[in-house]
């Protein structure tokens, strides 16, 4: 070629002409390319917010049928503020503008996390008041929430959002507002470590949520991530055995954000008044007045006249049960259960008549479910405690299931040296704390008494 | 505080050699003696620490969404974040030919000891794997990126480095015919790995 | 090109440009090049073959355009004119994964980006098509993109089968091989260690060791 290709012009030349090329082209594929990409990413928003409510139509819906499916289910949608107030209302007639910063589909909780949310929790670290404080005070922070309705049901979705082990994590929970429980939760994550953590978006640990609730006695009450292989009660769920940090995460987003809604939903009791669904819980009033049951004349009654001797308060409820409201009744002390010191072996010999006695009991009450509670002294670490109450009432639990009560009527919870009945300073009063209980929790015979 | 917890985690939990392999290819050809190992590693370091800071400027007001409204209201819709890539590597080639440059001219020393090591850099995946991750970690500000910039660096210099100490000493030992040379870096490296894994989670 | 009349398509010199890098000129376990994200991406299979897929993608069509060029590129501005070739090529690569398998492309994040930086395709744009007609450099695009291929596979089809129990195949269904075949039942639980970094790289070693076991030549002195 006759062109000198080391000289300075061709260069020039030549770098001009390619930088012209390749950025056309480029420009030329991405705008090509962007309505699929927005689509795709617009659809699987759309996707996880359907999949997050917990009903048959919508579970595990495609992609690409996310789109069409999403007017026709969320009928409103509604943006708060971190103080639970409602800054954009919308309803499924509007369409979603893309540039309508404030539509509640259109917030982006990740970014507003790592841009307002992050630096806040970083300054005042520690400090729960100022952070809260100075949360409140943001007006760049805001909480999406979807209304769904269906079948006459109202399903209120919730977003959240926070970090995980490596990176974000997100998801959105499903929130029936009777009771304050989860009808169905869907997680998602940037870079959690492939197996372990990213385990989260998997249907096992997503399902474990459904039917927990974030309310104990009119209170917010945070879902708390156990280790796996635990009893859990009704504000736990197991994590993923090898991810226990990104558990931690999930954790922490939960009970950040669950709190934000939860206070909106306390304060706006419109939404709850309105096409609540079916009821499901079993809550009582908790006081000694006789009600009369709405579709029969049976009285129902929330406590009975016990006299704190267990055999003689155990035939009495065996005689009443059918009346009686399940809710914060009496917990029974179990005399006559006996441990091997330190650990969770039941002496055999001294307990088998009273296991017996419960045995008969339960398996006359079939319409109840029982909780089982161990309790300890306060001898030892509080973990080691913890973990040997648990134990113990495991152990009872075991035995019960082996004499053939269906599992899912007992719980077996460790409540550790947290709720002693006697003095802990004398041998007669650790004596007396080391105890197993046995409480009705529910009672399907007057459930739905009101 | 912030700015040591992100230099702790680049450094050593989100490690580039050990937890994502950026710059293996260097790394595994440039770790034969200590000597070496510390030049490219200190270039390494010296890159990011330019480097990053300069794309985070070039991402927050040119390249993502929306940041070009400093441009006036029109602009707020642009989104050329599809040009990163282009723009990302643009910018650590040119800066790397720029500080040889430089280097050559003022200070012929450091040169000598740098200087054969930046044009490897150039290609070297840790550089435009940090600017990648700065992109997605979306950093507040400039500090906390070239902060990240920095404690990658830093992390790679040190997985260099006592690779580097280790395969001197191999050099005396039995090690089977076949795993000679870079099989053995590969299952050293990976014993390296699993011992950097007990920094996960650790934070101040 | 007119050039590449004289001699057949698939020559025996050709041929040798695809099979070489399978196994004796292996651009990763040999010439120890574009490792970064050879093992980062193989923790499930299907990720490690649309890589592999997409690598090979832009290796074949970087090779060929430079090769074509090689007559007119300034050789000042060499190594920028290719990476802006490949950085190029590499974005249209991310805009259509991000268009069609977004899936993928989600869990690929920033490695499609450092395709980039991938040391074989700058390694062979430099040392092959530079100084090569474009059939041979297309071939030879080809033969390193398999030879990649090839150790990603394998590193992932060990990774994912003992850390999950599972290949993941794209098209199909995620196949719960030991589900299946009742190891579970026997008492093997998945070894985690297996879907952590470190794990990819004793998989390279072992593989290199075999490879040179098999192969004496290659053993480093």
């Amino acid at each position: 070629m006759a062109v000198n290709r080391d000289s300075n012009v061709y260069t020039i030349i030549f770098a001009t002409i390619m930088v012209v090329i390749v950025g056309g082209l480029l420009a030329f594929v991405s705008m090509g390319l962007k309505p699929l990409q927005s689509a795709n990413i617009s659809n699987e928003k759309m996707q996880n917010i359907l999949q997050a409510i917990g009903i048959e139509e919508t579970d595990g819906v495609s992609r690409e049928d996310a789109g069409k499916m999403f007017n026709e289910f969320i009928k409103r949608r509604i943006t708060i503020n971190y103080n639970g107030e409602i800054v954009s209302d919308k309803t499924s007639e509007d369409a979603i503008d893309p540039t309508d910063k404030l539509d509640a589909f259109n917030i982006n909780l990740r970014k507003e996390y790592s841009k307002y949310v992050k630096p806040i929790m970083n300054k005042n670290k520690g400090d729960v008041a100022k952070i809260e404080e100075a949360l409140g005070n943001s007006s760049d922070i805001h909480f999406p929430i979807f209304i769904c309705e269906h079948n006459g049901g109202k399903y209120y979705i919730v977003a959240a959002s926070g970090k995980g082990l490596w990176d974000d994590i997100w998801g959105y929970l499903c929130v029936e507002l009777k009771g304050m429980k989860v009808h169905g939760s869907v997680f998602d994550h940037k870079g959690e470590t492939p197996g372990l953590g990213s385990k989260i978006t998997e249907d096992w640990f997503q399902d474990q949520f459904v039917g927990k609730t974030i309310e104990e006695n009119d209170e917010y009450a945070p879902i708390k991530i156990k280790k796996p292989g635990n009893e859990l009660n009704n504000h736990q769920v197991d994590g993923i055995s090898g991810a226990t940090f990104t558990g931690v995460g999930v954790e922490e987003m939960l009970k950040r954000n669950l709190n934000v809604y939860y206070r909106f939903f306390k304060n706006h009791p419109e939404f709850a008044g309105n096409g609540s669904n079916e009821d499901t819980s079993s809550n009582t009033n908790g006081t000694d007045v006789l009600t009369n049951k709405n579709d029969s004349n049976i009285s129902v009654v929330s406590s009975l006249p016990f006299t704190g001797v267990f055999a003689e308060d155990f035939e009495l409820l065996l005689q009443n049960y059918q009346n009686l409201v399940a809710g914060d009744n009496k917990s029974f002390i179990i005399e006559g259960i006996k441990f091997s010191a330190g650990s969770s072996n039941i002496n055999v010999k001294s307990s088998t008549e009273t296991l017996n006695r419960i045995v008969e009991g339960l398996k006359v009450m079939t319409d109840v479910e029982v909780e089982l509670g161990g309790h300890t002294d306060n001898m030892g670490e509080e973990a080691a405690l913890q973990t040997l109450s648990e134990s113990r009432a495991n152990a009872v639990k075991a035995y019960l299931v082996e004499n053939g009560i269906e599992e899912s009527r007992i719980q077996a919870v460790g409540y550790g040296s947290t709720v002693p009945v006697a003095d802990n300073e004398t041998q007669e009063g650790r004596d007396a704390n080391k105890r197993t209980e046995i409480k009705i929790i529910k009672n399907n015979l007057t459930a739905n008494v009101n | 505080m912030e700015y040591i917890n992100i230099f702790i985690k680049s450094a050593f939990i989100d490690n580039m050699i050990f937890t994502f392999f950026f710059g293996m290819c260097s790394y595994l050809a440039v770790s034969k003696t200590v000597k070496t190992a510390v030049g490219l590693g200190s270039a390494v370091i010296f890159v990011l620490v330019v480097t990053i800071p300069i794309n985070y400027l070039l991402e927050t007001y040119v390249l993502a969404e929306g940041a070009l409204s400093w441009l006036g209201e029109e602009y707020a819709t642009m989104d050329l974040s599809f040009l990163s890539f282009i723009m990302f590597i643009a910018v650590i080639a040119s800066i790397v030919q720029l500080v040889e440059m430089l280097v050559e001219k003022f200070s012929p020393a450091l040169y000598g000891a740098l200087g054969i090591f930046l044009p490897l850099i150039a290609v070297n995946c840790a550089i435009l794997g940090a600017a990648l991750f700065m992109q997605q970690k979306q950093f507040a500000n400039i500090g906390e990126a070239t902060v990240y910039g920095l404690g990658s660096g830093f992390g790679w210099f040190l997985a260099i480095v006592l690779i580097a100490a280790i395969r001197e000493k191999i050099k005396y030992s039995h090690v089977p015919a076949p795993v000679r040379g870079v099989g053995m870096a590969f299952i050293l490296t990976g014993l390296m790995g699993l011992a950097f894994l007990g920094f996960l989670g650790f934070e101040l | 090109m007119s050039e590449s009349k004289s001699e057949p398509l698939f020559s025996k010199k050709n041929k040798a440009l695809i099979t070489n890098p399978l196994n004796k000129n292996n651009p990763v376990t040999i010439q120890v090049l574009g490792i970064c994200s050879a093992l980062a991406v193989t923790v499930q299979m299907d990720n490690a073959i649309v890589m592999s897929v997409a690598v090979t993608a832009v290796l074949v069509l970087g090779n060929m355009i430079v090769s074509l060029m090689r007559n007119v590129i300034p050789s000042k501005i060499r190594i920028i004119v290719q990476l802006v070739i490949v950085a190029g090529l590499v974005i249209i690569v991310d805009q259509v994964l991000k268009a069609y398998v977004y899936d993928v492309s989600k869990k690929l994040s920033v490695f499609v980006g450092l395709i980039i930086t991938n040391c074989i395709i700058m390694g062979r744009l430099e040392a092959f098509a530079l100084g090569n007609k474009p059939w041979a450099s297309i071939l030879d695009g080809v033969g390193n993109g398999f030879g990649y291929g090839l150790v990603l596979i394998i590193v992932s089809f060990f990774k994912e089968l003992f850390g999950s129990g599972a290949l993941t195949i794209p098209g199909f269904e995620k196949f719960e091989i030991f589900k299946a075949i009742g190891i579970y039942d026997m008492g093997y639980m998945d070894n985690g260690l297996m879907l952590l970094p470190p794990s990819s790289l004793f998989i390279v070693g072992i593989y290199i060791w075999v490879q040179k076991y098999r192969n004496p030549d290659l053993i480093e002195s």
